[in-house]
C-alpha cells in the first residue's frame, strides 16, 4: 500500500488531472475499454491523517493467484455489474456499466480514440544522486546496487566507461570449450544468476561478444532500470531500456576465479544509465577513490599515506 | 445485490448506458489485452477522453489477467508490476512522496 503524508484532499491537483488506469480486456465487446481514476483507490487514513492509496503487491508464495491483477471493491463500487448465465450454452458473461450513483469524475467505459500526448511522468531530469558504492576489499572491485525489470536490487560491478548493461540469466551456463557445462554460479565465473526471463520477452539474441572482461552470448531484453541511491527512491527510468542477459559464458579473462556479481553496469556516454536523468548533453559523475587506499596487498611493508 | 432468476431489466438496462461485456477465461479470470497507467484529458462536451498518455504496465508477450474480488480492498498486483507502477507514481507529481 502507498501512504501519502497529507489527507487525500490535499492532493486535488493529482486527482483532478485525470490520472488513472486504462484497461482493455481481450473479450471486450465493441473495442470498449475502461478508465479507472487513481482517486478511486485513495482513502483517508483517520489514524495518522494521511492518505492511503490501495495499490498492494501480492505475495506469490502465499496464493497462486498472486501472479494476477486483482480488482477489489474500491474499483468495483464504481460499476453496476451483473453476470449473465446462459443455461443452454453454459456460458457466463459479465456485464458492467458505470454506476448511476457512485462513479468518480473521469471514470469511463467506452471506445473513444485517445490522441497520444507526450509522456507526462516527471523524469528525473538534471537530478543528482548519491549512489551507495560497495567495495570488495578482497578483489578490489567497486559495486553498486541496481535492478533490471524490477526483479529486485542486487549487486552489479561497474564499468566506468562501458556503454552497456548486462546481467546473467537464471539459466546461465559456463561454456568453456572442452569443459563440462556448469552453472555460471560456479567457479571460475562465480556469477549471481539474477535474471528470470520467464516474464519478459526477448527482443533479440546476441552472439558471442566480449564486454567487461567476459565473453558471453545470450538475449537482449527491454525493461526498466533502477539504481539504488542514498536519498532518491525509485531512481529509475520511465522508458524501457535495453540490456543484455547472458545465458552462456565462454571466457572471463579479466576476472577468473573472482566474483562476477549479477553483471556489469556501464556509465559511459551511451549507457542506458543516463536515461534515468533524461540523457543530458553533458554526463557527469564524480569518483571518490577513498575506499582504495590500502596498498598492503602489494607489499605488506607499505605504509598508508593518504592525503586529501 | 440481487441473486437468482427473475426480471431485473429495470435495474440492469443494457440500453441505458454503454455496457461492457466480458467473457471469463476457463479459470474464471479476465485476460487483459492491455493495461496502462497515465492520464487522460476529457472533452468537455462529449465527456469522452480525448487525449492522454498511458504507460503500459507489464511487458510484451506477457499474459495478464484480472480477478474481480469484492473481498479485496483496492488494486492488487504481482510484485514486479507493483514496482513498475510505484515507479510511475513517484513521477506523477513531486508532492507524491
Amino acid at each position: 500500500m502507498c501512504h501519502l503524508t497529507k489527507a487525500c484532499s490535499a492532493y486535488t491537483g493529482v486527482w483532478g488531472k485525470g490520472w488513472g488506469f486504462r484497461v482493455r480486456f481481450n473479450s471486450a465487446n465493441d473495442d470498449l475499454y475502461m478508465i479507472i481514476p487513481l482517486g478511486a483507490l485513495a482513502v483517508d487514513n483517520d489514524l495518522n491523517g494521511g492518505c492511503d492509496i490501495y495499490i498492494q503487491y501480492l505475495d506469490a508464495n502465499r496464493n497462486p493467484q498472486s501472479d494476477q491483477v486483482i480488482f477489489g471493491s474500491l474499483i468495483m463500487q464504481q460499476y453496476k455489474a451483473w453476470f449473465d448465465y446462459d443455461r443452454v450454452e453454459a456460458t457466463t458473461m459479465l456485464k458492467m456499466q458505470l454506476s448511476d450513483t457512485n462513479t468518480l469524475t473521469n471514470s469511463y467505459i467506452g471506445n473513444a480514440t485517445i490522441t497520444a500526448s507526450g509522456n507526462p511522468f516527471v523524469a528525473l531530469a538534471d537530478a543528482s544522486a548519491v549512489m551507495l558504492i560497495g567495495t570488495d576489499a578482497f578483489h578490489y572491485k567497486t559495486t553498486i546496487r541496481a535492478s533490471l525489470g524490477f526483479q529486485g536490487l542486487t549487486t552489479f560491478q561497474v564499468s566506468m566507461l562501458g556503454n552497456y548493461v548486462y546481467t546473467y540469466a537464471d539459466s546461465c551456463m559456463i561454456a568453456t570449450p572442452g569443459a563440462r557445462q556448469t552453472s555460471c554460479e560456479d567457479e571460475p565465473v562465480n556469477a549471481q544468476t539474477y535474471f528470470n526471463s520467464t516474464i519478459y520477452y526477448a527482443k533479440d539474441a546476441y552472439s558471442t561478444s566480449s564486454y567487461a572482461g567476459y565473453t558471453t552470448s545470450g538475449e537482449i531484453y527491454s525493461a526498466e532500470f533502477c539504481i539504488n541511491t542514498q536519498d532518491t527512491p525509485y531512481f529509475c527510468t520511465i522508458y524501457n531500456q535495453e540490456f543484455y542477459v547472458a545465458d552462456k559464458v565462454y571466457d572471463d579473462a579479466w576476472n577468473y576465479g573472482s566474483k562476477a556479481d549479477a553483471g556489469s553496469i556501464g556509465f559511459g556516454a551511451d549507457s542506458p544509465v543516463w536515461a534515468i536523468v533524461s540523457n543530458p548533453d553533458t554526463k557527469v559523475f564524480d569518483i571518490n577513490m577513498n575506499n582504495f587506499n590500502d596498498w598492503t596487498w602489494a607489499d605488506s611493508s607499505y605504509e598508508l599515506n593518504t592525503t586529501a | 445485490m440481487y441473486i437468482g432468476g427473475g426480471d431485473y431489466s429495470g435495474i440492469f438496462d443494457e440500453t441505458a448506458k454503454t455496457t461492457l461485456t466480458l467473457t471469463p477465461e476457463a479459470s474464471g479470470d479476465y485476460s487483459f489485452e492491455s493495461m496502462g497507467f497515465g492520464f487522460a484529458g476529457f472533452d468537455a462536451s462529449s465527456s469522452d477522453p480525448a487525449y492522454g498518455y498511458f504507460s503500459p504496465l507489464g511487458y510484451s508477450h506477457q499474459p495478464q489477467a484480472a480477478v474481480l474480488a469484492s473481498n479485496f480492498v483496492g488494486l492488487g498486483m504481482p510484485e514486479y508490476l507493483w514496482l513498475q507502477l510505484t515507479n510511475l507514481l513517484y513521477k506523477v507529481d513531486s508532492t507524491f512522496d
